[in-house]
């Protein structure tokens, strides 16, 4: 029986223009929207022009100035008068000002660099010429020490080498989604429900069909299983398929894929697996919370309104997870008992290819729990004639 | 056979505390017998219909229906019934024969059994020219007719009927009469609500003025007739319900 109802809803989801647009085709191309946004963007930091840097016209030429004009790295830009550049740093219309002090001589003397700190334009243009003062300062060194026959090491005792730690496995790391996809992947799996569970039982009682429902030989714990099992289905097709289409993205080879993953993806069955573990008790946990709210409701109004202020509530540590994952307050063990929050956290881990065990199941666990306890809520507002019936 | 002894049912409200919605009803409806529950809107004849059908609980008193009590035996009485109200409660988005092949699934019918059956019922209630059209696009008619098949796909050997020609027009309004006549005709029990005279006459054998939750009157219309010394049944029901000063004379 549980069969007959779970498929008779799955027949009417499919034909409701509501649940393929607002479940199935809105984070298809949510996720297109995001990816192709997002590849712009970075395929427009890839091919970027070396930053204009304006300068005031020096009264006298010196060495410097005439290397920097040759570096195919900046771009430089005379300006007649102070007064002037500052004026277009104010304005943005410039992003650095230098002026050359008027003993700066050859590449020797002090150099005002004028920038707007609430820029960010302005302050990575200025970290772009403090590299190549400091490179030409070395070369300077580098010259002079050789002349007085003195070893690099006398006055630069300490060297600093980067070294990128080994990783044991490829993941989507580098990929500028992956604060956002958990995220993606989390909040639709409750709004994929979102758009159908108001009809559920709600938009039942309003027609009547509920009760024609009920003096059927299935029993009420039936029902709401099998609307459980349809509307869990729909949630979780919902949130796969903000996944799938980044991995069918991430596989085509455009040059938007290569741009947003420069490494490609390389995400192991095991990830897939533990996402997906990862997903299905929280999808219980969202269909089991929402069927609740519908079987409470009168109508599909007062059900929507009760869903609009759960969606709030999803919405807050789904957001959050954006975010915790790149602060300190990610690694406290706290994460883990939060709900929703610690699965998009679980998700993030799993995409990067660090998930541990503990952390995975911990999160299922409290998914489960809440899942066990949304389901058995929906299904006690099932057996209460006065919720089911309206008197 | 449909039977119900001193059955009351109340429900608390926050606001108007506790509400006697049928108090203390006995009645007797047998096979082969439609039995009007006449009464105006909010007298109880739902609320009596929903105990029989299992979906409320009785506060107290007993029902049986087909021989199952509805409280000890709920699932009995679900498989021996059929409803049919006013309004149709069809899923919009299945067609008439999906419809019908749910509503037989939950009825235990399966395979072979089941589509026999609806084709049956299809053809019975002359559905078939539109039996593969999505429910929503169907007139008010044909989705009456897509609801008595609804009711009588699992041959139920009672029937209840909760004002079924309410805003229907006369055609189909007649065809709805005529399929509860024919029932009655196959030796069903028909329980049948309504507050319109005129259905009464033509096709309640007995009938039970209820009014506030309670019976007021019970026989077959001409005894009604006879024992509030009016006219019609029209006065005799208002003299019953203690309504007929009220609308004058």
């Amino acid at each position: 029986m549980i069969g007959l109802v779970f498929r008779k809803e799955v027949r009417e989801f499919l034909r409701d223009k509501r649940v393929v647009s607002g479940a199935l085709v809105g984070p298809v191309v949510l996720m297109l929207v995001f990816v192709f946004t997002f590849g712009v963007i970075a395929q427009s930091l890839g091919k970027s022009k070396a930053p204009k840097i304006h300068v005031v016209a020096p009264a006298r030429p010196n060495a410097f100035l005439t290397a920097l004009e040759q570096n195919p790295e900046v771009q430089i830009v005379r300006v007649e008068n102070r007064e002037r550049g500052v004026e277009m740093v104010k304005k943005g219309e410039a992003r650095v000002l230098l002026e050359f002090a008027p003993d700066f001589a050859d590449a020797t003397g002090e150099i005002q660099a004028v920038y707007d700190p609430d820029e960010a334009l302005s302050a990575i243009a200025l970290r772009t010429f403090g590299a190549m003062v400091t490179a030409a300062n070395r070369a300077q060194l580098d010259q002079t020490l050789a002349q007085a026959g003195i070893a690099k090491e006398a006055v630069e005792p300490i060297r600093l080498k980067e070294v990128e730690v080994p990783k044991d496995q490829k993941a989507m790391g580098s990929s500028a989604l992956i604060g956002l996809l958990p995220y993606l992947i989390v909040i639709w799996a409750f709004y994929g429900g979102f758009s159908v569970v108001s009809d559920l039982v709600a938009g039942e009682k309003e027609r009547s069909t509920l009760e024609t429902l009920l003096i059927t030989p299935v029993s009420r714990t039936q029902v709401a299983m099998g609307k459980f099992l349809a509307l869990g289905c729909v949630c979780l097709i919902s949130s796969l398929s903000s996944l799938v289409t980044v991995l069918i993205i991430g596989v085509s080879g455009t040059s938007h894929a290569k741009a947003l993953f420069p490494e490609g993806i390389h995400l192991t069955p095991l990830a897939l697996l533990a996402i997906l573990a990862i997903l299905i008790p929280l999808v219980a946990f969202f269909a089991g919370l929402m069927l609740a709210i519908s079987a409470f409701a009168k109508n599909t109004r007062e059900a929507q309104t009760h869903l609009t202020l759960l969606s709030f509530v999803v919405l807050i540590p789904a957001i959050s997870s954006q975010f915790i994952g790149f602060t300190e307050a990610g690694r406290a063990w706290w994460i883990k008992l939060v709900p929703i929050l610690n699965s998009s956290d679980a998700i993030r881990s799993a995409l990067l290819g660090r998930l541990d065990a503990e952390s995975a199941l911990v999160t299922i666990g409290i998914s489960l729990v809440l899942g066990a306890i949304g389901v058995i809520t929906a299904i006690k507002l099932f057996e209460r004639e006065e919720v089911l019936v309206r008197i | 056979m449909v039977r119900t002894e001193s059955i009351s049912k109340s429900f608390h409200d926050a606001k108007r505390g506790t509400i006697e919605a049928v108090v203390d009803v006995s009645m007797e409806a047998r096979p082969g017998e439609i039995f009007g529950l006449l009464g105006v809107n909010g007298a109880g004849k739902t609320t009596l219909l929903r105990i029989l059908s299992t979906v409320l609980r009785p506060s107290k008193g007993v029902a049986e229906v087909a021989g199952f009590d509805v409280v000890r035996d709920p699932d009995h009485v679900r498989a021996s019934i059929g409803f049919m109200s006013t309004s149709t409660a069809l899923y919009g988005r299945l067609t008439a024969r999906e419809v019908l092949e749910y509503f037989g699934g939950l009825y235990g019918l399966k395979g072979q059994g089941l589509r026999s059956r609806v084709d049956a019922v299809i053809e019975q209630l002359n559905i078939g020219p539109f039996a593969d059209g999505l429910c929503d696009k169907f007139s008010t008619g044909q989705k009456q007719r897509v609801s008595i098949a609804r009711t009588i796909l699992h041959n139920p050997p009672v029937l209840f009927f909760d004002e079924p020609t309410s805003g229907l027009d006369v055609v189909t309004s007649q065809i709805v009469m005529n399929f509860i006549e024919q029932e009655r005709r196959d030796g069903k029990t028909v329980v049948f609500c309504t507050h319109i005279m005129s259905e009464v006459e033509r096709l309640c054998d007995r009938v039970a003025i209820i009014h506030d939750g309670r019976i007021r009157g019970t026989g077959t219309p001409p005894e009604l007739v006879a024992q509030s010394g009016e006219p019609t049944l029209e006065r005799a029901f208002l003299k019953f319900v203690g309504e007929l000063q009220e609308v004058g004379r």
